[in-house]
């Protein structure tokens, strides 16, 4: 069996493109072999942060032949009516080098030809690998590229050598100045010579011999045995932090587990900023107890390395760690001074947020905060909240952005919110306050917790529409696949949290005082750097769109989406409300007449202005008898609609759906005289606007036949 | 190994590896790749091969002496070589032997770091080099200076000399560190610290500074115009440390502070565009047909 492999030798490749570029590369390989005609085994990539390799086993000795047919004359033209080739026949077989008795006939819808059938021999698949892997080399897709030395191609990092090997032969390929060989290197501190390779059967083992694991899931598979071992023999839980574990696998070409230790002492700060440090800034995973609460260790993936060396290793590891927490805790302790004589650090830094920018353009965070302050409070009246609450709720908006200035948080960013909780807590505020300051970021990511809490929901929707209504503002309106503010994502957040807590409330509101209070903002008009033209409807257009998605995700129906959209409700909960109603009936033969009455009389006013019924002009009984039904039946659904009662809506519609008939039956509408026949058009305005109270039925797509 | 002879030994290794060994420059710079040994030489076709010890000031990490890892002046050991050789990595992982960090005693790790100095229009790609845990260098191929695209690529290697101390000498306080066999970093350093760190913070003349910034950038400008980019960049230097100084006495307001960067940038992308032209002019005199790779 023929194999192939190609070693592309970098310096260190950032560790977290490392899984996505194996993947990309195993796609392109596959595809080129494709397009090459070249059939294979398997592929398979692997990868390491000094390497980047792709390995075909089984790979055909050559392209597959190809059968191409050549059209010649017609048969009419190539043969007389005996059948024997004539001088075009001849000719064709002469020019394509074939007998003429090899000549085949093919018809086709424009008569019959004659073929000459050639096959085009396979070429070698060595002689078409050069191509394949520069093709390949040079189309990886990267995050981000560099250049190096006098080198004119670019890449993540500078490649220092490539292996390319067919069996035992080398391909060869010009990279620049680089060319391909067999020489690759080992672990760069273990074993940091070149090698010659043979042939690709002797490469897996010479690297795995020079402390080298190719692939990926095999060193994390390794980490993690390591990992759960030691856990196991401190008597801690089995936990392992995911993403810090894929990211640790692409660092390492040899990955040994250590255990650390520090200062128990270090156990008094918060286990957010103990976790903080070891994860984000030291790439070390942390241990629990049994019962959830931290160990005084870590676990360090080192980069292999002889026993004799561990201990030193793991001091300077637990020196610099010590070095970070005793930093964390003197911040924490500076946070706080003076806290237990009263004083009250969140208070205190209220007026340095007029220090912090919000946004290029858009004032500091003591503007925003007093934004949110009046968000947040119309949000919390709108949903009718007791006045404690209020109080509390404005508290909480108070003091949301008063971590942002606190040592801890300058130093570890990722910490904002928890801090504020912390300090919050320490400084005497109500639980449902600091709970509040850290809900309101959530959620920061997709996957992320959602606030618990009314306070920290109502908190987290002001601050993040506050960012949306701003963005608009400074005309950063997210475009096509470009979201760099994630407005996308927090406008998915506010639904998720109306929807999760079932906050009925009018959005249009909301927004409405967000764009006043930008607009009175004098650092905007002052510099006249305002998106004047920005309007309720964009903003709000915007949170739907997201809402539509969020909708159809959930397998609701998306002409009802559409048609209940159209009514433009106000309320977030509102849409959900009235798609619910609608779907739950949507195949009913009741529904079904409903739209059919509700369309017909919609089209048949379509064109009429007034909405005055006079019902001194009705000339029958059942136009009175349906304008009685009318009156009855809208009295009743407005105070359903009031209720958010869709669902009892939609029955009473449907006891118009028989009135409404017997009309259509018994009464001519497009009578001679204008007046009696405005007054039954009015009529049927009416009735269809009242049907459309929930949604515009025209968009039901049962409303244009497509019943299934 | 004490301070003073991780400085001769690194000196030493890299004028052996072909580099000319400089000196510190002669005004506040913030980082060793403010000098123009750096910022200029890296600017254009010419090669260039330096290392240098740079006393480097951040006013506003200043903790008047008390905080064993931070110092308002802390010393870096810079490396420049152009283009950037092949093995520049084996090369660099050589130094540290000779200062007794051998790479089979240690974890040592190139961890992503990307570098960006927005007062420079200066950033490259490249990583903090981790020994144990500690970041010791910063390790960048350069991409751009003065918003210029650099060709052919530089790379820098700045040690911190103080990290690498730490590391040699086991100490957890930079105080503590040796700088000759008999007198401490602390003995040397503290009181520069204190007093600095007074000055930094309480004792500036705001509007001293403020004016000294305005005339600083004046005078860039005027060199600028007659077409003096030395001259012209070593005011953009005092420009850059006047304005990392009222930084520090929190003199310059959040929406200020763009606008103060953005103007030191435009100086130093003058001063780079003009550094090329003049080097043009004089025809390149240090491309004398220098083959490194």
């Amino acid at each position: 069996m023929n194999k192939f492999i190609l070693e592309l030798g970098t310096e260190e490749i950032p560790s977290t493109y490392i899984d996505n570029i194996l993947k990309n590369l195993k796609n392109n390989v596959k595809k080129l072999l494709e397009q090459f005609n070249i059939d294979y085994h398997t592929i398979y990539t692997f990868g390491t942060p000094r390497r980047l390799i792709v390995f075909i086993e089984g790979i055909a000795t050559q392209q597959k032949d190809i059968l191409h047919k050549i059209k010649g004359p017609t048969t009419a033209v190539a043969f007389d009516k005996g059948g024997r080739p004539q001088k075009s026949a001849i000719k064709f077989a002469q020019v394509n080098q074939v007998e003429v008795k090899e000549l085949i006939i093919e018809k086709n819808n424009k008569g019959e030809y004659l073929f000459a059938q050639k096959v085009i021999k396979g070429i070698k698949s060595e002689l078409l690998l050069p191509e394949i892997c520069l093709n390949l080399i040079t189309n990886i897709n990267l995050p981000k590229s560099m250049r190096w030395g006098t080198a004119s191609i670019k890449f993540i990092r500078p490649i220092r050598w490539i292996l390319a090997l067919y069996n035992n032969k080398i391909i060869p390929l010009k990279l620049d100045s680089l060319t391909s060989g067999r020489k690759t290197y080992g672990h760069r501190l273990l074993a940091p010579e070149p090698i010659q390779v043979k042939k690709v059967d002797e490469y897996f083992n010479i690297l795995e011999d020079r402390f080298v694991i190719i692939d990926p899931e095999i060193r994390k598979e390794k980490i993690q045995n390591q990992i759960v071992s030691i856990i196991k023999n401190n008597d801690g839980k089995e936990y392992i932090e995911k993403s810090l574990l894929d990211e640790v696998k692409n660092l390492v070409e040899y990955p040994k587990v250590l255990l650390g230790e520090f200062d128990k002492k270090y156990l008094d700060l918060p286990v957010e900023v103990l976790t903080a440090v070891m994860i984000k800034h030291q790439k070390y995973f942390p241990i629990y107890s049994k019962n959830n609460s931290l160990l005084p260790f870590f676990l360090v993936a080192i980069n292999g390395n002889e026993d004799k060396y561990m201990k030193s290793i793991v001091r300077g590891n637990e020196r610099v760690l010590g070095a970070r927490l005793e930093d964390a805790k003197f911040f924490y302790q500076e946070d706080q001074k003076n806290i237990k004589s009263g004083s009250k650090p969140l208070d205190n830094n209220i007026v340095k947020l007029k220090n912090v920018i919000f946004q290029e353009n858009l004032g500091t965070v003591y503007n925003k905060v007093e934004r949110l302050i009046a968000l947040s409070k119309k949000i919390g009246e709108e949903l009718q909240l007791s006045n404690n609450s209020l109080q509390i709720l404005e508290r909480a908006a108070q003091l949301c952005k008063s971590d942002l200035v606190t040592e801890m948080v300058k130093e570890f960013p990722e910490l904002q919110g928890v801090m504020g909780k912390e300090y919050a807590l320490h400084q005497g505020e109500d639980p449902q306050i600091a709970i509040a300051i850290y809900e309101h970021y959530l959620p920061r990511f997709s996957g992320d917790k959602f606030p618990t809490t009314m306070t920290g929901s109502i908190l987290s929707i002001a601050d993040k529409l506050d960012n949306i209504a701003s963005c608009f503002i400074n005309d950063l309106v997210p475009d096509g696949s470009q979201d760099p503010y994630a407005l996308r994502r927090q406008s998915l957040g506010i639904i998720n949290i109306v929807l999760l807590h079932k906050m009925n409330f009018s959005i249009n509101n909301i927004i409405d005082l967000n764009i006043n209070l930008l607009l009175t903002d004098k650092n905007l008009t002052e510099k006249k750097l305002i998106n004047s033209k920005i309007n309720i409807q964009d903003i709000k257009d915007f949170i739907f769109q997201r809402l539509r998605y969020l909708l159809l995700e959930r397998e609701y129906k998306y002409d009802i989406i559409d048609a209940v959209l159209a009514k433009n409700p106000e309320s977030i909960l509102d849409v959900l409300a009235r798609t619910e109603a609608i779907q739950k009936i949507y195949y009913t033969t009741n529904f079904i007449r409903t739209i059919t009455a509700a369309t017909r009389a919609f089209n048949l006013s379509r064109n009429i202005q007034a909405l005055w019924i006079d019902n001194t002009l009705f000339q029958e009984k059942e136009e009175h008898y349906l304008y009685n039904c009318y009156l009855k039946i809208k009295k009743i659904i407005k105070k359903l609609i009031i209720k958010n009662n869709y669902n009892d809506v939609f029955t009473n519609l449907e006891k118009m759906n028989k009135p409404i008939d017997i009309f259509y039956d018994k009464v001519m509408v497009m009578v001679e005289n204008e007046k009696i026949r405005n007054n039954r058009l009015a009529l049927l305005k009416s009735i269809a606007t009242l049907y459309f109270s929930v949604a515009d039925l025209t968009k039901i797509a049962l409303a244009k036949g497509n019943i299934k | 190994m004490n301070i003073q002879k991780i400085i001769f030994n690194l000196e030493r290794y890299w004028s052996k590896n072909g580099c000319i060994i400089l000196t510190p420059y002669g005004t506040e710079v913030g980082a060793g790749t403010m000098n123009p040994a750096t910022f200029l030489r890296v600017l254009g076709p010419e090669p260039w091969k330096t290392a240098y010890v740079e006393p480097s000031r951040r006013p506003a990490d200043g903790r008047y002496g008390d905080n064993p890892n931070r110092v308002q002046q802390h010393y870096q050991f810079q490396v420049i070589i152009k283009p950037s050789p092949w093995n520049i990595q084996d090369i660099y992982l050589r130094s540290l032997e000779k200062i007794g960090i051998y790479r089979k005693e240690h974890d040592i790790r190139f961890m992503e770091g990307d570098w960006e100095a927005p007062t420079l229009g200066a950033w490259g790609l490249g990583w903090e080099v981790i020994i144990d845990g500690l970041e010791i260098t910063q390790f960048t191929y350069f991409q751009q200076a003065g918003g210029i695209d650099l060709n052919p690529i530089p790379v820098e290697i700045t040690y911190g000399i103080e990290r690498l101390a730490m590391i040699v000498q086991q100490k957890d306080n930079i105080y503590e560190l040796f700088w000759s066999n008999d007198i401490t970093y602390g003995e040397i350093q503290h009181q520069v610290e204190v007093e600095q760190s007074k000055y930094n913070f309480e004792a500036a003349d705001i509007k001293m500074l403020f004016s000294l910034f305005s005339m600083f950038e004046k005078e860039a400008q005027q060199l600028i115009s007659k077409k003096l980019p030395i001259p012209a960049y070593d005011y953009t230097l005092k420009c850059s440390h006047t304005f990392n100084l009222l930084d520090a006495r929190s003199a310059i307001s959040v929406t200020e502070r763009t606008g103060y960067i953005a103007r030191v940038r435009e100086l130093a992308k003058k001063c780079a565009q003009l550094y090329i032209e003049e080097r043009k002019n004089l025809n390149y005199p240090l491309i004398k047909g220098l083959d490194d790779e």
